[in-house]
């Protein structure tokens, strides 16, 4: 029931559960504000916004007060404005007005609300207590003076990231903002703190007076970090980022706001806000590279694009176009996955292209069917429980955790956390977390499926899970049958339940058999919906452009003649029908002459290391495009071509849900570099094409005639049976096991370009359980080495007694700790750890390690 | 003369269960159980007209109603012994002395109102009461009259004992609820009204210890004969506390309506040393400071509101002709700035201005329009403040300026103290205290611990 009030003497009518506020911000009617956010609940602290009702004895806070029928509210009588100037007058005097020093300056609430109500100085003095900033964390500082104490940024930790990291300490006018007892800042580091502020008292230090309000230029963009597709600005200033921020027009202050907050809910996590400057990083490739004489030397992009073409068209008439690859990347838009296909398809004339997807996304697909895919964020808040399984999306998808945090706490939805690793969701809010053996979550799930269908269809498992049953399950797991049961029947009666993973590291060499086990158990529940989050910001892009061997657009399989024929009449060739060569055809010793790899750092992937690199010593010409030079291009590559990041490139990416998104060139290039469109097409053109794209877009309006011309084609997942692989083992002789995941703070290779992250973690730390690091006579802090697959990765050590005793926890995306050396093709691995000697004590008689185990 | 609340005070071993027997104690509760409904209960309490003692004089038997009407289990009885104002000291005397007529009230309201849990939430710096109810608790446990089937009735209760860690506000009846749960004790927005959404979210009845305490003898001899105790229209009896410049200051259980100039001459034995009265405050420190003139004042909360302000805790705090109005105010404005939350910007900030005036009018370095920055403040701070604290923290203030006015006169313009109180020595106060180096001075002087 709508309600209807007079505000002013002019009459509105707003939805039921709406404030005076809201009702008068609909009318136009301005009330100043200090301390209230669209983004939090109604507080009621500054006062600001009190307003005269008509029969209320005194005046009312009108950011929490209902609106009601027939009230008659007054918002500027003479007591309201009274109150407002003088409460503005308290708060100046102990504001140190330094604006001409302040980064906020411009687009600060204090100084908007100041002008609003017309009071510029305090008539009562000035009580700055002029005391020192204090350093919450390397990128979050809190300057004490300037903060006027409307708790956002306490009310945000909690409401919205759920980390409650920030609070009040001590009482009333000598309050501070601090953690609770003055312990170090542990939270996720996401600077929501920093965004909600309405003064410069919380900073970014990394952004600290780098630039003024009017004197940044923004554009629209769409972080690139995971999959999430979190809607930012980038703010730049002549040519240079200078930060990245949550898009403005998504905490728009009108209360009444329906807007879609797009798929972060306005947010951005510590990588979308902070992991920006490898943008300007001095290691970025500013102009194409030659090899000679075994060194990389500056070439001019002619040079560069005639070499590579010559050798492509060299390679092609000498050895066939098949013996030609290329390897993109998720990281690349909608619009240069779907050229560097058409690139490999009709103008080199073979299907070898494919990605790291190979491992994790494309498998899940064939598995599922696209049908598995089609699904939103809206639709995964309306789950009554998730259960989460494998990599923490806190770590790999942290605004999307940071969400499913407030479904369950503010709607009391239940989780259940099942992996090998501790979670950020463990100890507040999963209901239930069942820590599976490494490497096992597919064996819990394909139980519970085994379980719940026998009990939905009255103990008659489907033929394809008769073998399978959860005294297995607990077996393999090794959880507690009675904690399996309970879960089986928490599901069961739980509503609809939402199964949600991160297609991440944790799946490699599982991600099919997973994602079967979880269709058998969408389907032995009475509802459920499956959530397979992809990894990288366009890896589900990449997919539906049809950019791998075997894919064409819109996940139609690369052998769908019909699909084929008809991107062949769009784009004028035949296209080849040869199987492509997959990523992992190419490990496995394909003969290549040349290899084209794009925005992926092959020899440190995270797996198969040994047969990356015998794929790049054996390949004969090696063409690496890329923003820096990484570790394939600094060891294998015959040319380098410079290419640029989403700040400086106009391109559309689609995130985990299919949204796709535009994000806006906020820079030109960095030095001589080009987008990775720009280098396709001019590639092509060499090669004999007729290409016409001028931009980006030109690239995009193609792409939507393609797909309307292929569209998906559905099929459900049904039940069925894989083999489940064989569990890992340790075999009593020792060894531990090696699980990686993805590390909030290390998002990937480019992360670590990432100087702000940098400062977050700065090396590489090995985690094991405290027992564990006693029985290798190693303390907190000191240096394992780890051995496996012939490699030996020497990290420094430290204790975690959420951990099972037999793991060893090593995260991905450090170049210069490679999991993938140890991992070889599995997921886990058995591993030996040893303490590892300091260097001045090797070569000298000391044993070399203390105590093997 | 009548006597309820203070009665057993003076026996032997008041504290103790089989005393407090021994005087009629648990005889309500046995024919509140045994004789009566919960709403004959609520009835007789209808019947005394009593105002809530714990300072706003709401009619006890309609915050009652709110309860009875209210959906959500369990229900709760929140007992207020956050007793905190200065210059008030009634609850300590009972929870010292008759700690079982507390329990015995606590059980009777729970009875009346439906409530299955009783919380009574007493302040940490009363430690001998803290005790002392903790061991009434456990006798009244151990002999049957809190817990299941309480004498063969089919009403159960639990009772429940927590100690506050020294905040003032968590005596407002949102915060105490914010801190009983664990959270910081900020107010909360009403609505929801803690009837309807109290502690834990569920309904929740909280009255004061003095106002539970009387519950007994209301049920005994009806509501009506303790209604008409009072004089000037007052209901029941009142325990004023006498504190300040007087002969004999105290608790004085008298009649509610009964005057400050009877309170403080017939039974406090008048101003101390022979001198004159010059001002008093009816209620605690957010009460105004009254001039001598008002001394025919009828105590009870009509009359005082009527007067511009409130009787609060009925703490009648007394100045005699030697005292200094500013210093007086002083006095009240840094309780407050000590005591106040933070959580809203007018109180937060106010309390401090108003004290920072105050302290340079007591240097003799105010500015010329001193009185109206008060004034102005003042009227901000309550008008916008959050909670009551903040609303009623600048009246010993502002209460001073505008009745004492020649003595702030004399102080900013002429730059003299006409009590001599003031050191008037021209100095800047200076304020700035470290945040950090306050919070380490507070966790040494504690010795990094709370007792």
């Amino acid at each position: 029931m709508p309600v209807t009030l007079t505000v002013d003497g002019q009459e509105v009518t707003v939805p039921d559960g709406s404030t005076i506020l809201d009702a008068a911000r609909k009318a136009g009617i301005y009330i100043p504000t200090l301390c209230f956010d669209t983004f939090l609940k109604p507080y009621g602290a500054c006062r600001m916004c009190v307003v005269e009702v008509e029969r209320a004895p005194k005046p009312l806070s009108s950011c929490n007060t209902m609106a009601m029928n027939g009230m008659v509210v007054s918002t500027k009588t003479e007591p309201v404005v009274h109150a407002q100037q003088g409460i503005m007058e308290m708060t100046l005097q102990h504001h140190p007005l330094d604006c001409p020093y302040c980064d906020k300056s411009g687009v600060c609430d204090l100084q908007h609300t100041a002008y609003e109500v017309g009071v510029y100085r305090s008539k009562l003095g000035s009580d700055n207590p002029n005391e020192p900033d204090h350093e919450f964390s390397p990128l979050i500082e809190w300057d004490p003076n300037r903060c006027i104490y409307c708790g956002k940024c306490v009310r945000i930790c909690d409401e919205r990231v759920g980390d409650s990291a920030l609070t009040f300490n001590l009482r009333g006018f000598h309050s501070y903002i601090g953690t609770q007892f003055d312990e170090p800042l542990d939270c996720v580091e996401c600077g929501e703190c920093i965004e909600v502020c309405p003064v410069g008292a919380l900073l970014s230090r990394p952004f600290m007076h780098s630039g003024r309000a009017w004197q940044v230029n923004q554009s629209e963009s769409i972080c690139n970090h995971c999959s999430v597709g979190c809607q930012m600005h980038v703010e730049t200033r002549m040519g240079e980022v200078l930060r990245t921020k949550a898009n403005p027009a998504l905490r728009d202050q009108t209360p009444v706001n329906t807007r879609d907050r797009g798929p972060g809910d306005g947010m951005l996590c510590t990588r979308g806000r902070f992991g920006y400057d490898y943008i300007h990083d001095d290691g970025r490739v500013k102009q194409p590279l030659i090899r000679r004489n075994g060194t990389l030397e500056p070439a001019s992009w002619d040079e560069a694009l005639t070499l590579v073409a010559n050798q492509i068209a060299e390679a092609k008439s000498q050895h066939g176009p098949d013996t030609i690859a290329a390897i993109t990347s998720g990281r690349l838009s909608d619009e240069e996955n779907y050229l560097v296909s058409r690139l490999m398809r009709e103008v080199v004339g073979t299907n070898n292209l494919d990605s790291t997807e190979r491992w994790t996304f494309i498998p899940t697909l064939k598995t599922l069917g696209p049908a598995a895919f089609n699904f939103s964020i809206t639709q995964m808040e309306h789950m009554d429980a998730f259960l989460v399984v494998g990599g923490d999306i806190m770590e790999s998808h942290d605004v999307l955790g940071m969400r499913m945090r407030q479904w369950v706490r503010d709607q009391g939805k239940a989780l259940i956390q099942v992996s090998s690793l501790p979670s950020r969701q463990d100890s507040r809010f999963a209901q239930r977390v069942l820590r599976v053996r490494p490497g096992t979550e597919e064996h819990l799930v394909q139980g519970l499926a085994a379980e719940l269908s026998r009990q939905s269809s009255n103990g008659s498992a489907p033929e394809e899970l008769r073998d399978y049953n959860l005294e297995t399950a607990a077996a393999d797991t090794g959880i507690e049958l009675t904690d399996l049961s309970e879960t089986a029947a928490q599901l069961a009666q739980a509503g609809s339940v939402g199964i949600v993973w991160a297609l991440g590291n944790w799946l490699i060499g599982s991600a099919g058999n997973f994602a079967q086990a979880a269709a058998n158990l969408a389907l032995a529940l009475p509802e459920a919906h499956l959530f397979p989050l992809a990894a990288k910001a366009n890896s589900r892009g990449l997919v539906q452009m049809g950019a791998g061997a075997d894919l064409l657009p819109n996940f139609r399989s690369g052998d769908d003649a019909q699909a084929r024929s008809a991107l062949g009449r769009l784009w004028d060739v035949v296209l080849p029908e040869s199987q492509g060569l997959t990523l992992d055809d190419l490990l496995s010793g394909a003969d290549v002459s040349v290899l084209y790899i794009i925005g992926e750092d092959l020899a440190a992937s995270a797996r198969n290391h040994q047969q990356a690199q015998t794929l790049l010593d054996q390949a004969g010409f090696v063409v690496v495009q890329d923003l820096f030079v990484n570790s394939t291009a600094a060891e294998h590559a015959d040319v380098v071509l410079p290419a640029v990041s989403f700040a400086e490139k106009t391109g559309t990416y689609t995130n985990l849900e299919g949204r796709a998104q535009r994000a806006q060139a906020a820079i030109p290039p960095v030095g001589e570099a080009k987008a990775d469109w720009q280098i396709f097409t001019e590639l092509a053109l060499q090669l004999g094409a007729r290409w016409t794209y001028k931009n980006s877009d030109s690239v995009a309006q193609e792409i939507a005639a393609v797909l309307a011309d292929i569209p998906t084609t559905h099929s459900a997942p049904r039940f069925g049976w894989q083999e489940l692989p064989a569990l890992p083992s340790v075999n009593g002789d020792g060894k531990l096991l090696l699980v990686t995941q993805d590390h909030l703070f290390v998002p990937g290779v480019t992360g670590r370009y990432s100087s702000n992250l940098r400062r977050l973690v700065e090396e590489p730390v090995a985690e094991l359980h405290p027992a564990q690091l006693e029985r290798l006579g190693v303390s907190d802090g000191e240096k394992v080495g780890i051995q496996a697959n012939g490699a030996d990765v020497t990290v420094t050590a430290k204790a975690n007694d959420r951990l099972a005793e037999d793991v060893v926890y090593l995260p991905v995306g450090f170049p210069d700790a490679p999991v993938g050396a140890l991992l070889g093709a599995e997921a886990t691995v058995a591993v030996s750890v040893r303490a590892a000697v300091p260097a001045a004590e090797v070569g000298s008689a000391q044993p070399r390690a203390r105590n093997e185990t | 003369m009548e006597q309820i609340c203070l009665r057993r005070i003076h026996n032997d071993n008041s504290q103790d269960i089989e005393s407090y027997i021994a005087h009629d104690g648990y005889t309500a509760l046995r024919k509140a159980l045994t004789e009566m409904t919960p709403e004959a209960v609520h009835e007789e309490v209808r019947a005394s007209n009593m105002g809530g003692r714990g300072g706003a004089g709401f009619p006890t038997a309609m915050k009652w109603n709110f309860l009875v009407g209210a959906r959500g289990q369990p229900k709760y009885v929140l007992c207020n012994f956050d007793e905190s104002e200065p210059g008030t000291f009634s609850n300590r005397i009972i929870g010292e002395e008759d700690p079982h007529l507390l329990v015995e009230g606590c059980l009777l309201a729970a009875y009346a109102t439906g409530c299955s849990i009783i919380f009574i939430y007493i302040r940490g710096e009363y430690f001998l009461a803290y005790e002392r109810v903790k061991h009434a608790i456990e006798q009244a446990y151990a002999r049957g009259f809190i817990g299941k089937n309480i004498l063969g009735t089919d009403f159960s209760v639990e009772m429940h004992l927590r100690r506050g860690a020294g905040a003032y506000i968590c005596g407002e009846e949102t915060a105490i609820m914010n801190s009983l749960e664990g959270k910081r004790g900020y107010p909360r927005a009403r609505p929801p009204f803690p009837a309807n959404e109290g502690l834990f979210g569920k309904p929740t009845l909280i009255n004061n210890v003095e106002t539970l305490s009387n519950l007994p003898d209301i049920v005994l001899k009806g509501g009506e004969w303790w209604s008409n105790l009072g004089v000037n229209e007052g209901a029941g009896l009142n325990i004023y506390c006498l504190s300040g410049h007087v002969e004999r200051p105290g608790a004085y259980e008298l009649p509610m309506g009964t005057t400050a100039r009877e309170l403080i001459y017939e039974h406090g034995g008048g101003i101390w040393q022979g001198r004159e009265l010059k001002a008093w405050k009816p209620g605690g420190a957010s009460s105004a400071i009254l001039p001598a003139d008002m001394i025919d004042l009828v105590l009870d909360f009509k009359p005082v509101q009527a007067a511009g302000t409130i009787l609060g805790t009925a703490g009648v705090v007394v100045m005699d002709d030697h005292t200094c109005v500013v210093d007086a105010a002083i006095r009240d404005a840094t309780f407050f700035e000590e005591e106040s939350c933070g959580f809203c910007f007018p109180c937060r900030d106010g309390t401090r201005v108003l004290r920072m005036l105050l302290e340079r009018v007591r240097h003799g370095v105010a500015a010329p329009d001193t009185m109206d920055l008060i004034e102005h403040a003042s009227t901000d701070m309550m008008g916008a403040s959050f909670c009551g604290l903040g609303q009623f923290a600048p009246w010993p203030v502002v209460s001073t300026v505008r009745n004492f006015r020649k003595e702030y006169e004399a102080h900013i313009l002429e730059r003299v103290c006409p009590a001599g109180v003031c050191p008037m020595d021209g100095a800047e106060p200076d304020e700035h205290v470290d945040r950090r180096t306050l919070q380490e001075m507070l966790v040494a002087q504690k010795g990094g611990v709370l007792a």
